[in-house]
């Protein structure tokens, strides 16, 4: 799976996705599928223009 | 809007204070109102989803908590669930219990409100790990 991210203030963002599916009891269930956590962050580069590219991570 | 690590846990590892194997490690689950901000140091129970609908304060301890060593080292733990459950949540903050202080460690954004009804709230820990250090 893929996850999505942007930049905002200039931090990257990694969102959670999730999935949903009616249970027996007429409600329903939850999963939330988590991103793995990087605690060195390098999936920042600056491009040549000197900018930063957002890299997709992939789990 | 954000997922990420707080800062608090960096300096946590660098002066041995945490022990992610060892320590009760729990994971709660917070509202809208709810921001991720890496300077703050504790767990606190502002934003925090009330004791309410199959969810208590404090959040749910990880189980079978597990550090394995390699060039990307990884912090990995069973799936989390909270069963019988109606509630909303927008964030879940992942802390430390057994460091005296509450301290923080990492915070999941959902993404928007996710929803359960009389059903199994589940947080899938993703396969890389929920932490990696490389």
């Amino acid at each position: 799976m893929q996850y999505k991210a942007k930049i905002v203030n200039g931090l990257p963002v990694i969102l959670a996705e999730a999935l949903r599916t009616k249970n027996k009891n007429g409600g329903y269930d939850i999963t939330i599928q988590a991103p793995s956590l990087q605690l060195i962050n390098d999936f920042i580069e600056r491009n040549k223009n000197g900018k930063r590219d957002l890299q997709q991570i992939q789990s | 809007m954000a997922s990420g690590i707080y800062n608090r846990f960096k300096a946590n590892l660098m002066n041995k204070v945490v022990d992610l194997e060892a320590d009760t490690i729990n994971v709660a689950l917070y509202d809208n109102t709810h921001v991720f901000t890496a300077t703050d140091n504790t767990y606190v129970t502002t934003n925090e989803l009330a004791t309410a609908g199959g969810y208590t304060q404090g959040g749910a301890a990880l189980a079978n908590k597990a550090v394995t060593q390699a060039a990307t080292t990884k912090f990995d733990a069973d799936d989390t669930a909270w069963t019988n459950a109606t509630f909303t949540a927008y964030h879940a903050v992942i802390w430390d219990d057994t460091v005296a202080t509450d301290d923080l460690i990492a915070n999941i954004d959902f993404g928007g409100a996710q929803s359960v009804s009389s059903g199994t709230f589940t947080i899938q820990w993703n396969a890389s790990g929920i932490i990696t250090l490389a």
